[in-house]
Order: C-alpha cells, then structure tokens, then sequence
C-alpha cells in the first residue's frame, strides 16, 4: 500500500518540474525568492555536464542555440541515466528527433555530436582486455586487435577538420578508427580509407583470420593484385597501429 | 606510499575528485584517514581513471557517498542501479555507504542534485520503507545524510521531527553534515546547536564538514567552494562531544580547489579537535 499521498507526490513533481521549465508554480509553504536557487543549481549541473561533453558542438552552434538546445532537452525530455557523466548521451537522440532544423543548418552536426560522445564514452568506459599474446606476423598471422576500439563512419569529416569549416561540398563517406591506448588512456581517432576500414572491421570481426587470407577478396572487391605492394603497405600501417598501440 | 615519519590522519578524510586526482597521488603534503566518493562517478569506468582509483585504494580506505539512489523520490528505487551501486561497493571494498535525505529523480527524470522532501508523515513512512528496502537489497545499514535546503515544501512537521522519524522507522544510520545544519539554520532562522541537540545522535555514524558561500544577508548557498568558518568549525566541536565515540570525518571540497597543503591544514585543524575530543580512541576500520 502506498505511503505518499497525493499532494505531497504533488508538490515534489512540481518542484520537479519547475527545475526542468523554470515556471515557478504555486506551491504549498514555500519561503519567497528561493525557489529559483533550485533551478539555477539544477540547471548549471545539466549545462555544465552537456558544453564539457561537447565543447565543439558549443563552439559550432551560436551561444543562443546552444543554449536554447540545453534548455529544451532538459525540460521536455526525461533524463534517464543515473550518472550524470552519461546523460549526455541522450542528446544526440534528442536532437535528431526534435531539432531536425540544427540538422538542415549544420548537416555536420549529427556526425559531430556522435564523435564527441564516443570520446567521452571511450575515455571513461569499462576495460575490454586484449586477447593473450602478440600478433605474430603482420601478413601471414592474424591481428591482436585493441578491443577498445570501433570504426565510425562519418558523412562529414568531423574528425579530421574543423567542424565549423565543414560545408555542404565535403560530403562523402568518411571513416575513423576509434580506440583507447592502454598506456595513457587517451582516445585516438584514425582516419581510415574504405579499404582500411573493411580490413580492420574484417580482422575484428573474425579474430581467426590474418590480412594474408583476405588477399584474394581485396584483389576482387578492391582491384588489388599487386601482393608484394600490398604486403609492404599493410606492413606499415601494422607498424603504425602498434606504435599507437591499436594492436600488439 | 608515505614515508614513515608522515603522520597519517586518524579520524579526517577528503573528497577524492578527478580534478585533483594526480596531485592528490603524487604529493605527500596531504595524508588522509580514507577517501570518499561518488559511485556515480566510478562505477563501469575504466582506463586512466581506474588506474588511478586503484592507486588510490592501494593507499587509503574508500567510503562512497552516493548521489542519484533518490531515496526521497515519489518514483519506486532503481533495482538496476542499486545492483550496480551493490557491485561497486563490493569490489572496492566500501566501508561505509552513504546517501542524501532528498530526491534527485521524480516521474521518471533524473536532475542530477538534491530537492528537499516535504516534511510529512507520510513522506516519512514512504521513505522508510525505501531505505529499508536498499537496506534489505544491500545488506548494510544506509547512512542517510541530513542536505541542505533553501526552503522548505508543504512541510507539516518540524525538520528535526522528520529526521528523527526517519532514523526510527528505517532504522537506518545518521550522516551528520554539520556544515549543512549551520546552512539550514542560518537559512531558516534557527539554532543549530539546539537542533543537533534533538537530534538522535547514537544512530550518528559518519560526519561531513565543508565550506560555503552566503550570497545574501539572508541566505547561504552549499556550494563545497570555500575553506570552512569558525562557526562551523564551532559546530562540529558541539557535535562530536554529543556521540558515544569517534566517527570517520571528512572534509568535502568539490570547488575552487586549493593548494594540497590548504586542504591538509584544514584537516589537520578537524583532527586536532578529534583527537581532544576522542582522546586518541582510533577508528574501527
């Protein structure tokens, strides 16, 4: 049986919802001129938690947007995550369901927002270990992929130039190795060609399987038949992904 | 690790925050009891910050003070949290687990800081029949800390009614924010050596203390920004000769972070007035 009567559920949704809109409602016992402290505290909280997640999309977005896309969120969606650190996440689908406007004026945007939550989100996720030992050969032997890792691909190149320089004549299919370097714990972004991005989603994707035993489907798929050029290339981005520490 | 000859505290810890999270490992200028922090901020991270809890833990004992349980909330208790909050505790090997008298999620939104529970006898019933069942969940007694508020909502009963109320029909444990009581009756026009002296204090397991700011003649606001004041400093003296022995106390600084060696003397002056007050008696840990 429930304890909570009516009006005092009542009277807590309405200081609720007065954090959320900044309506002040009429409330029961209330001292004058404080109730406002709950909504500045309230919202500098929720503020502060979405521009430090996505200080590139505030430097994208003119102040008055940004803040206005702050305030909206929060008022009319439920946040859902206990950690505030994650509640950001939930404005990406926020904005893609209600601000397709952002969307038409920044076509960028939606990219954007997805690489500075996966930067977020990489940076503080739970340890994935890798598997045992060391890649053994770099052609000849599958890959000991970093498994704090994923391609994104991009219709804008968020992550290799300055969003706010981005126009409409560079769109195209763009991808970019995420991962997290388990020496520093920093986030790295990669920029990968189609093919690169295929070879590396490939290995992930079949742990069994070595760059040597796809040869014959990069000469079909991707018009590559020159083996001792393609050994030599895959050679040096295997050095490059283990100098970065995206494989071992 | 410390060398031998740094006194170690023995009853005052700190607030363990990322943002001084290097600082904090690397300097031997501050040496506290233990550390607390948020489960919300820990639990399912990995990486850097991991590494440098496990450093931590290595050094000092970890007591957590949560912040999104919402023990107040109108809405039912967050079992998937709860197991997550349950886990953390388990693999950090959390002594004491605390959470805030108030609400931080209602109808189904979370808003991420404390909003005052009316002061009701049904409120009591109803939020003590959750933290008995958080109890139940997690086998271990809650300590429920008293917050700070600007004003009170639809409130029937006196503060220290509700409190006391609470603590008898949960059955659950007291956080004694002393810097919370001084802001509640500087707030709210009464004296806060008279409300701790209603207040049950054998049931007192754990102690805050912190600064704050007063942004008008008539009101101060908990912001964890500023060294704390004689007055609370007063305070806390009062309050710990009204317990039967000592308790864990921790010194909270979430802004404004100073020097290490600032937040040092400030625990230092706290365990002094411990050590005077407890007469050496050491922490059950």
């Amino acid at each position: 049986m429930p304890h909570l009567k009516d009006e005092t559920h009542e009277q807590q949704s309405l200081l609720a919802k007065y954090t959320r809109d900044g309506i002040e409602p009429e409330m029961i016992g209330v001292t004058e001129g404080r109730l406002h402290h709950y909504r500045r505290l309230v919202f500098n909280v929720i503020r502060e938690s979405l521009s430090s997640t996505y200080p590139l999309t505030v430097n994208l977005l003119t102040q008055k947007e940004w803040s206005v896309v702050c305030q909206e969120f929060f008022e009319s969606h439920d946040c859902v995550h206990p950690q505030v650190w994650r509640m950001p996440e939930e404005l990406i689908a926020y904005i893609a369901e209600h601000r397709q406007d952002l969307h038409e004026r920044y076509p960028q945007l939606e990219d954007l927002l997805q690489l500075e939550w996966l930067e977020a989100e990489y940076y503080m996720m739970k340890d994935r270990n890798f598997p045992e030992g060391s890649s053994k050969d770099p052609i000849a032997a599958p890959w000991n992929l970093n498994p704090e890792s994923e391609i994104a691909s991009f219709a804008y190149p968020v992550h290799i130039k300055n969003a706010r320089f981005i126009s409409p004549t560079d769109k195209g299919n763009y991808y970019c190795l995420i991962f997290r370097q388990r020496t520093s714990g920093k986030v790295k972004f990669m920029n990968l060609s189609p093919f690169l991005a295929w070879l590396i989603a490939t290995l992930k994707a079949d742990e069994s399987i070595s760059p040597q035993e796809l040869f014959p489907v990069i000469a079909k798929e991707f018009g590559v038949e020159d083996e001792a050029l393609l050994t030599e290339q895959l050679g040096n981005f295997f050095d490059k992904l283990r100098s970065d520490e995206m494989v071992k | 690790m410390s060398g031998p000859f740094i006194f170690m505290n023995q009853h005052v810890g700190i607030g363990y925050r990322k943002d001084f999270g290097s600082a904090f490992l690397n300097s031997e200028e501050v040496h506290p009891a233990f550390v607390e922090l948020a489960p919300e901020n820990w639990i399912d991270v990995g990486g850097y910050w991991k590494r440098q809890l496990q450093k931590v833990a290595e050094r000092y004992p970890i007591y957590s003070h949560g912040l999104s349980l919402s023990v107040g909330s109108p809405d039912p208790i967050d079992r998937g949290f709860l197991k997550q909050v349950k886990d953390f505790l388990e693999e950090w090997n959390v002594q004491i687990y605390s959470e805030h008298l108030s609400y931080s999620k209602c109808d189904n939104a979370h808003l991420y800081d404390l909003l005052p529970i009316p002061f009701r006898e049904d409120a009591v019933k109803h939020v003590s029949e959750r933290i008995r069942e958080v109890q139940d969940f997690l086998g271990r007694k809650l300590v429920i800390e008293i917050v700070s508020y600007y004003t009170p909502v639809a409130a029937e009963m006196t503060e220290v009614e509700f409190i006391n109320a609470i603590l008898q029909e949960a059955d659950c444990e007291l956080l004694f924010d002393i810097n919370n009581i001084y802001v509640n009756g500087f707030n709210h026009g009464y004296d806060p050596k008279a409300f701790i002296d209603q207040l049950d204090t054998s049931r007192v397991r754990y102690i805050h203390m912190a600064g704050h700011e007063k942004v008008s003649d008539d009101l101060i606001i908990d912001t964890h920004g500023q060294p704390i004041i004689d007055p609370v400093y007063d305070l806390f003296e009062h309050a710990i000769k009204k317990l039967n022995g000592p308790v864990p106390v921790l010194l909270e600084r979430d802004f404004n972070i100073p020097e290490m060696k600032e937040l040092q003397h400030e625990m230092d002056r706290l365990e002094a007035i411990c050590t005077q007050t407890w007469d050496h008696a050491t922490l059950e840990r």
